[in-house]
């Protein structure tokens, strides 16, 4: 037998807490050698009788411990037996075990510590004994005492003996953190608390404290605190009487179980659900408003168990089935159910009015809430596509127009209410009512901006100028500052001369163009109130309805006054084809624009001409811009053969979003900065951004980005890095891309493998089972292809053999560019410009539809 | 939290009440010494400082006032101040808890 392996092994075990068989083979041991292998025997019984008490196992440690009185000195068995006497609730016995303990000086530290925690918490001091344990444990006990009935002072005078180096510190630190917890100095309350070690029993009692304070960082979870400090902060939060239930509350809670939950705390309190202000109307909160909280799947199966708890059963009070209804009601404003929503929550109103007194204002509000949810106008959490800038889905609008006339009937000043009864009244098209509305609000609420605005906004749209301006004169006197207001009045003016031109009266029209130029805007980029454009618009109505006296001069002043020569005609051609009628002739802006301009073009003026044609979008007035947009069209392709730099094809591109009508435009001034510098990130990524195909697999594109931010991370670009970071993580978060119906569908099998990246590597795949002679004439029709002109392209695909589709051909192309200059840059840095794939901007155009 | 908690008024009191609460609270927890308390004190004020914002708070209030119901009762607990120190022998029980492995 190797002797040392054998000890090496009990050792081994003893680490690991193996007690039993540690104790069997030291046994064994200590009949070859007892002086020698003694300790590990004793080790080994000393550990099953600490796991035994534990679990306690008191009499089964007892007969452990009887053993040990055979083997071990009195020090070891003593401090166990006093344990074992504690475990059993002999606490005099405990007391006294652990005082013999505590005055034997030769004791280790760890020991002495629990044996002191045995003796404080026997709360019994043998009266015969005069050692200084017993003092100081009997201190200890008097100044728990004294904390528990608040004296302070004397638990500090008790405690203060007790030396720094005692057993009983650990206890004297945390009485000192319990005074200071209750007398409300959480600071130093935490700073005491936090110091004890975290397996001594003040340690273990300091959890509750510290979770109150909020300072339980790195110590055991609220969650994962046992049920004794549980129930000891139900005692420090005043429900001490309560804390029972309490705790099993929070156990169904943590096990998921809410509606369980609410059914013991509903049989556990009498005066469930209260609104009172103490712990009880908290926990009624809690158990109402937790529905708000809880996980989707969850929150249904809490819903309907309140709606059977109304339904099916009694409920407990008028009050219950008032907070329930409530909860209810909110909980479906997520998703409207129409009905539902109108029938529980006036049950709801009925039963407020009842148990709380009638109060209008209250269902005023109520009842403005039920319409904004019936009519929508609350944003809806629902997942859902949802297309940018429409309007959003009205559940019932036939029913939010009768709860907010119910909402003004309660409460006749509800002017939020009246607003949006407006709002739905315009979106149900019953304009005649909507406009009496606004204008019986413009009476009642003389002083409101913001109704006087939309007052005069919809007078203007009926042609009512007179009225519409004296009520916006109204609203400007109410806030000079707002640049909204001084628009508006120049709007209604420019409209209210085309009507007078219209109608012969000239006079009185440039008398509208005259109050309209009193409020022209001093900048020149401003295309509405600026000077030359109102000069603009007075020219080419008197040229088009007037005399014709001033047209001259008037444009001549227009042009002089605006920004570019560009801007001034692009300007003219949109404002002509506003106000032109039937017999105006041929409009003079555009024509000159293309004779004039197109020679002259340069970055910097696109900029401005796109800020124009994005003025113009969406205007409510604003004539048919096609022409414009192909005016500005020719103009950008006329600047892109221009040289610009840097900034200035920035923020041309900036103005151009992928995908818009100008975005090839876009991609000539990318491709031109490319040419002078083909590594540039910024234009890489750019570049990557116009032509990004969604059909191109997810790992090259990846690829391209991969390949931009590294190169913007050698050049410090941290724009670029955080630009290119966020298109990777949509890369990430894309969905997988609509199926493809490709040819190659016989290789979706699962031996079948790509061996490279999308398109390439299926051509690989192919390659590798082609004889040599059509392995090369493959790689000699890739080669062609990737040399190969779009005319060339173009030529190829028409004439390519019939028996081969058309899908293989693009495919091909696809594989040839794969090797094409984004992912394998030429060595002078220079890329090969890119063509676009003929399949791919079919794909795309067919993705746009 | 409840507002009226936060603010240590009743359900009935008025805006003056409110508003006298409020400046009281925030003398004792201005924002540089604890911006959470004032944070909260603020949330609270604005939830009830009218009349307009009481009915509000009474017809559509969702907050939630704890994670869990013992989390609700400790940081309802904790807006009352310090709190009283449990029974002797509610203590003792609690420390022999303590003293099991």
């Amino acid at each position: 037998m190797n002797l040392e392996a054998s000890e090496r092994r009990i050792r081994d075990l003893l680490n690991q807490q193996s007690w039993r068989k540690a104790r069997d083979e030291a046994k064994e041991l200590c009949k070859i050698d007892r002086g020698r292998y003694l300790p590990l025997l004793i080790g080994a019984n000393v550990g099953l009788a600490r796991e035994m008490l534990g679990k306690k196992l008191v009499s089964e440690a007892r007969q452990v411990i009887a053993y040990l009185k055979t083997l071990a000195p009195r020090n070891v068995w003593e401090e166990l037996e006093a344990e074992a006497a504690m475990k059993s609730g002999d606490y005099s016995a405990a007391a006294a075990g652990a005082l013999r303990v505590l005055d034997q000086s030769n004791a280790a530290a760890a020991p002495l510590h629990r044996t002191a925690d045995q003796l404080v918490l026997a709360f019994q001091t043998p009266s015969s004994s005069a050692s200084a344990a017993a003092a100081q444990a009997a201190a200890i006990q008097e100044a728990l005492e004294a904390i528990c009935t608040e004296e302070y002072e004397r638990a500090a005078e008790l405690i203060r003996p007790i030396p720094r180096d005692s057993a009983f510190r650990h206890w004297k630190q945390f009485l000192k953190g319990m005074t200071a917890f209750h007398r409300g100095d959480g600071e130093r309350a935490a700073r005491f608390l936090l110091d004890l070690p975290e397996d001594s029993v003040p340690g273990r009692a300091a959890l509750p404290y510290l979770h109150w304070l909020g300072k339980a960082d790195g110590r055991v979870r609220f969650e994962a605190l046992p049920d004794h400090c549980r129930e000891f902060l139900a005692a420090l939060a005043g429900a001490a009487a309560h804390s029972r239930f309490l705790v099993r509350a929070e156990q169904l809670w943590m096990d998921g179980r809410p509606h369980e939950m609410y059914k013991l705390v509903r049989n556990g309190l009498e005066n469930f659900p209260s609104e009172s202000l103490d712990w009880a109307g908290t926990l009624a909160d809690f158990c109402l408003n937790c529905l708000f909280i809880l996980p989707p799947d969850e929150h249904g199966e809490y819903a309907d168990f309140f709606y059977g708890l109304m339904e099916g059963h009694p409920t407990r009070s008028a009050q219950e089935t008032k907070m329930l209804l409530r909860v209810l009601c909110l909980a479906c404003a997520l998703q409207p159910d129409s009905m539902f929503l109108q029938i529980n929550w006036e049950k709801f109103l009925a039963l407020r009015a009842r148990i709380d007194g009638a109060n209008p204002r209250i269902d005023s509000q109520a009842y403005e809430w039920l319409g904004m949810i019936l009519a929508g106008m609350q944003p809806s959490p629902s997942p859902g596509f949802m297309p940018p800038k429409s309007l959003p889905r009205m559940p019932d609008a036939k029913g939010a127009v009768r709860a907010f006339q119910k909402s003004i009937e309660a409460d006749p000043d509800n002017l939020e209410a009246q607003l949006s009864l407006a709002y739905v009244l315009g979106r149900l098209k019953r304009n005649g009512e909507r406009n009496r509305l606004l204008d019986s609000l413009a009476r009642r609420f003389p002083e409101n901006k913001h109704v006087l605005f939309l007052a005069a906004d919809r007078c203007v749209a009926r042609k009512a100028y007179a009225k519409g301006l004296a009520l916006l004169a109204r609203a400007l006197e109410q806030d000079r500052l707002d640049p909204t207001i001084p628009e508006a009045i120049v709007i209604a003016r420019y409209l209210q001369a085309f009507q007078l031109f219209q109608r012969g009266r000239c006079a009185d029209a440039r008398q509208a163009l005259d109050a309209a130029e009193a409020l022209a805007a001093d900048r020149s980029d401003d295309f509405m109130r600026s000077r030359w454009s109102i000069l603009l618009r007075r020219g080419v109505l008197e040229r088009l309805y007037g005399d014709g006296t001033c047209v001259r001069q008037d444009l001549a002043q227009a042009r002089a006054a605006a920004p570019s020569l560009e801007a001034y005609l692009l300007t003219g051609h949109i404002v002509w084809r506003r106000y032109q009628s039937a017999g105006s002739g041929p409009d003079p802006f555009a024509a000159e624009f293309r004779q004039v301009c197109l020679s002259r073009a340069h970055a910097a003026g696109a900029v401005l001409l796109l800020r124009i044609l994005d003025f113009w979008k969406g205007r409510a007035h604003a004539p048919s811009l096609d022409v414009a947009s192909g005016l500005v069209r020719d103009y950008l392709k006329a600047a892109a053969r221009q040289k610009c730099t840097r900034e200035e094809a920035l923020d041309l591109i900036a103005r151009i979003p992928p995908g818009s009508a100008h975005a090839a435009a876009a991609r000539t001034f990318i491709q031109a900065m490319l040419d002078k510098d083909g590594r540039d990130p910024l234009f890489r990524l750019h570049d990557f951004r116009y032509r990004d195909d969604p059909y191109q697999p997810v790992r090259s594109r990846r690829k391209k980005l991969n390949a931009i931010m590294k190169e913007a991370v050698r050049r410090k670009e941290d724009q670029v890095i955080q630009a290119v970071r966020h298109e990777l993580d949509k890369l990430d978060q894309l969905p997988p891309p609509p199926p493809f119906d490709s040819p190659f569908d016989e290789f979706e099998d699962e031996e079948f493998e790509p061996q490279g990246d999308g398109v390439s590597g299926i051509m690989k795949e192919i390659a590798s089972t082609l004889d040599p002679i059509r392995m090369r004439n493959l790689a000699e029709m890739q080669e062609m292809l990737r040399n190969a002109s779009e005319q060339e392209i173009r030529r190829l695909r028409k004439t390519f053999p019939k028996e081969i589709p058309l899908d293989v051909f693009d495919m091909l192309l696809d594989a040839a560019r794969d090797h094409g200059p984004d992912t394998d840059p030429r060595p002078d840095g220079q890329p090969k410009p890119r063509r676009p794939s003929k399949r791919n901007t079919a794909q795309k155009e067919f993705f746009d539809l | 939290m409840n507002p009226f908690l936060v603010l240590g008024v009743q359900r009935g009191a008025g805006d003056a009440e409110i508003r006298r609460a409020y400046l009281d609270a925030v003398k004792q927890a201005p924002p540089e010494s604890d911006p959470e308390r004032f944070a909260s004190l603020n949330r609270a004020y604005e939830a009830i400082k009218d009349e307009k914002s009481r009915i509000r708070h009474a017809l559509f209030g969702q907050d939630c006032p704890g994670n869990s119901p013992l989390d609700a009762l400790v940081r309802h607990g904790r807006l009352q101040g310090p709190p009283r120190p449990p029974a002797f022998e509610a203590m003792k029980h609690f420390l022999r808890k303590c003293g099991e492995r």
